[in-house]
């Protein structure tokens, strides 16, 4: 696997060129502030444009091209890391070598990238009305489904209970008040706001040449290069006062709890791989101790699992169990963690996190989008290193390093979303 | 056996082992990860069979297949195969279907002693009554996890409501009731029969000469790790394994249900049931397919189907279609999140039964050739997509290899063939609503 940095369309370009796999992914991608005033703007607008072409304006126009060049995929998505947002137009297509029909894939992706970015379906300065109000309904739904996922419906409650006045009670999908607020012209300036004001840049991934790739790029005209000052991970520093627990009940067999953590390390901080490793052993992975004790010593949960959310300086513990072990399941995660400050670690626990760990990131490079991904946030994070060098820093990760890490984590908030004939 | 499938530029080789055991490697350069999967042709829809070298039927608990699955990875030296994968820096995993358990492990290092331990730790059973016991808690409360998934719930109950006797009707874990009947004994026949290497597979998915270190005959080597494995272990003689499946007329056991739950939208799925039909090689795969185009030509993002739904409010921006075949029958489920549970079903249920008579032009459906094709050269990216798919179509006598050549052939006619399947009594409707409406 090969990565080519250059210029084109006006905008820093990378190529990653491998010839492993038989598909062809061109994006573009365009930085720009995420906050609770855009987020539920910015998730509306990326459902809506890849049904919004001029071109093809209803999804049988849309989905019959696809269909015609192959189930060629077209995608718009939009995430968040810390206070900066992603919205990554995407196409990815056969290589051509795959079909014998004399159609130019290339130019054909590229053109449909160019309708998707530069020529939305717009009149009178704003969306088409019907379309508009199909897919601010449909996002409504979806909002209030999030209540059918018990899991996921319940670590959005810790995270709104947790950082109430922070960037973190941010949801991507938006929420219904300010959905409420939209409509199809003021969604259309958010678009014209990210075309225009932020910064952007393409990352081709896949087996092309690169001249006929960048003699089709050209197509798709110049992109705006705003410098703009961008705040990717979080470098709060939170005081806990005191630890908040909420109980809620629903009609349902089995209690989710959820415990929310406040970490002092970030994606950009020294002690990031040993934050990775950490997490690996704590309750990462099927060996982590939090399995071992919770699941397997106890009998107290069939899942149990951590997971850190390194641009907020978040550690987030989930288990599946009966309400009425909620205490102890709660005490045992809190001593579990307790033990890994006072340094009380296994130094085989480690070598398997790590081994783990490694292996996760070498199979990056057997994912396409996988390995865009970690290409991009590894740049705009600026800490600039591929698979290998972070991989050797892992390998360097001490048992001191973990018990660092683990001095830096305080539990925050406890959310238990229980079954009826919980009497706690 | 070495076959090359020009159109996809793959390749596959396959050994059968003396002991029966059909061993396949896929070579797939370049790939740092390597994914091996062993699995028999046994899940959960095998409940009546006749135990390796007994004369009569027995009847095992529901939910046994997967208790056994779970039991697997516990080693005679108390130790947990999983722990011993993990030692080898590899990732290791199970599953149960309606009619395949598979052990896998994935892993950029070790390989060679990853597929000795997967062989090692499947082909050696160990069962204790404590250990039974401890792990029906484990399965209780996985049991439970099912119980509030919407999805789930749904699912069983629409299987429930199109079948009367096939063991479709039942979830794969069994029940809470049902695992409790679970003992050292019957895990043990089950063992016995079904995890002969005879009826099992082997397959990897990799970048081969990187596994073995060498560029010569790389693959001819991993076959002999493979078969040195097996040479070391005794196997008891072939036998025929025979299972009794109960079978049941083309109608459906019931034409409607529903059950309340702590949601907010309901959940709904129409389905149809496809009869009891005998497959020659490769049609359970085409039929699968053919359904699958017919679908989505129907319902899919392209129909005015899906944007009447939208503008009717009947969908919430998505519509499923699931078409589930095995060596016997099968299921077509249309589903989707609607506010509108009654008018989706009703709706729903016209659309299929217009399907008597086909409406599919040349043009759709030479589009839908093209997507399909597309679709499934994408496929090809994904080593674990790769074994899956393989695995899941050859339990039934189908090479998914051979999908796009028997595409190419694929006309219009053949389509025609499939409006037997759409009529009232073959039709069945299941929704989960929220406990409050």
């Amino acid at each position: 696997m090969q990565f080519v940095d250059l210029v084109s369309n006006n905008v820093k370009t990378t190529f990653i060129k491998t010839n492993k796999f038989k598909t062809i992914s061109i994006n573009v991608v365009f930085l720009g502030e995420f906050s609770k005033e855009n987020a539920t703007r910015r998730s509306l607008l990326a459902r809506m444009l890849p049904f919004s072409l001029k071109k093809y304006p209803t999804k049988k126009d849309i989905n019959n091209k696809l269909n015609e060049l192959y189930d060629m995929g077209m995608s718009v998505s939009s995430y968040p890391t810390y206070k900066t947002n992603m919205t990554s137009f995407s196409v990815d297509y056969v290589k051509p070598e795959y079909i014998n029909t004399g159609e130019n894939l290339h130019a054909e992706a590229i053109a449909i990238l160019r309708e998707l970015i530069f020529n939305p379906n717009i009149k009178k300065g704003g969306f088409n009305k019907k379309l508009f109000k199909e897919q601010k309904n449909i996002l409504k739904q979806n909002i209030i489904n999030i209540y059918n996922n018990k899991n996921r419906y319940a670590i959005r409650q810790l995270l709104n209970h947790m950082g109430k006045d922070e960037i973190t009670s941010v949801s991507a999908l938006g929420n219904l008040d300010d959905l409420e607020l939209i409509d199809e012209k003021n969604l259309y300036n958010t678009y014209k706001d990210i075309i225009e004001s932020e910064k952007a840049s393409i990352i081709v991934i896949g087996d092309f040449d690169d001249d006929v790739m960048l003699e089709n790029l050209k197509l798709l005209g110049d992109f705006k290069n705003n410098d703009l000052n961008l705040e990717v991970v979080s470098n709060e520093e939170k005081q806990i006062e005191e630890v908040k627990e909420l109980v809620e009940k629903q009609n349902i067999n089995q209690a989710k709890l959820i415990m929310g953590f406040r970490t002092s390390v970030n994606s950009i901080d020294e002690l990031y791989p040993a934050s990775l490793v950490f997490n690996a052993m704590f309750g990462g992975t099927f060996q982590s101790d939090l399995i071992r004790v919770v699941r397997e010593e106890n009998s107290l949960a069939y899942t149990i699992a951590s997971q850190a959310i390194s641009d907020l300086k978040l550690l987030i513990v989930t288990a599946g169990i009966d309400s009425s072990k909620y205490e102890m399941t709660k005490n045992l995660v809190i001593a579990q963690l307790n033990n890994y400050k006072n340094g009380e670690l296994s130094a085989a626990n480690m070598r398997l996190a790590k081994e783990s760990l490694i292996t996760e990131l070498i199979e990056i490079e057997d994912n396409q989008n996988a390995v865009m991904s970690f290409y991009f946030k590894n740049h705009l994070y600026g800490v600039a290193e591929d698979v290998v060098d972070l991989i050797e820093k892992i390998k360097n990760v001490s048992l001191d390093d973990i018990k660092a890490v683990a001095q830096g984590i305080n539990l925050d908030t406890v959310f238990l979303l229980a079954s009826e004939d919980y009497d706690g | 056996m070495v076959k090359n499938y020009p159109l996809i530029k793959e390749t596959k080789y396959t050994q059968t082992l003396d002991n029966g055991l059909e061993v396949i490697i896929i070579p797939k350069s370049g790939y740092k990860r390597t994914f091996a999967v062993f699995a028999t042709k046994y899940g959960s829809l095998v409940n009546r069979f006749v135990p390796y070298g007994e004369k009569n039927y027995i009847d095992v608990p529901l939910g046994i297949a997967h208790f056994l699955e779970h039991k697997m990875f516990e080693m005679p030296d108390g130790t947990d195969a999983t722990e011993l994968f993990a030692d080898l820096g590899l990732d290791s995993n199970a599953a149960t279907s309606y009619n395949m358990t598979a052990y896998l492990f994935s892993g950029t290092s070790n390989i060679i002693k990853g597929i000795n331990l997967l062989l090692d730790f499947v082909q050696t059973p160990y069962f204790t009554d404590e250990s039974i016991e401890r792990e029906q808690g484990i399965i209780d409360q996985e049991l439970k996890m099912y119980m509030d998934n919407p999805a789930d719930n749904l699912q069983l109950g629409l299987m429930e409501n199109l079948f009367k006797y096939y063991p479709l009707r039942y979830d794969i874990g069994g029940t809470i009731e049902s695992i409790k009947d679970i003992n050292k004994d019957n895990i043990t026949k089950c063992y016995n029969t079904f995890y002969h290497p005879s009826n099992m597979y082997l397959i990897i998915v990799g970048d081969i000469e990187s596994i073995m270190e060498t560029k010569e005959a790389a693959v001819e080597g991993l076959f002999e790790v493979i078969k040195n494995n097996q040479a070391n272990k005794k196997f008891p003689k072939i036998l025929d394994i025979k299972k009794n499946i109960l079978v049941e007329d083309e109608n459906v056991n019931k034409l409607s249900g529903s059950k309340k739950m702590d949601i907010m939208m309901a959940k709904t799925a129409v389905g149809v049931k496809l009869p009891f039909e005998k497959f020659s090689r490769n049609e359970p795969m085409l039929l699968q397919l053919k359904l699958k185009i017919l679908l989505d030509a129907t319902f899919g993002a392209s129909s005015d189907t899906f944007q009447d739904m939208l503008d009717q409010n009947l969908i919430n921006g998505n519509i499923y279609t699931d078409v589930y075949v095995d060596d016997l029958c099968g299921y077509i489920k249309i589903h989707a999140n609607t506010q509108k549970p009654e008018k989706f079903v009703h709706y729903v249920r016209k659309k299929l039964l217009e399907l008597s008579k086909s409406k599919l032009t040349e043009e759709e459906f030479n589009r839908y050739k093209k997507a399909v094709l597309g679709n499934f050269i994408k496929s090809l990216n994904y080593i674990d997509n790769i074994a899956y798919t393989y695995l899941d179509n050859i339990i039934k006598d189908s090479d998914v290899f051979e999908v796009l050549e028997l595409l190419q052939d694929l006309n219009l006619e053949d389509m025609k063939k499939l409006e037997k399947y759409f009529k009232k009594t073959a039709i069945s409707d299941y929704t989960i609503l929220p406990k409050n409406e």
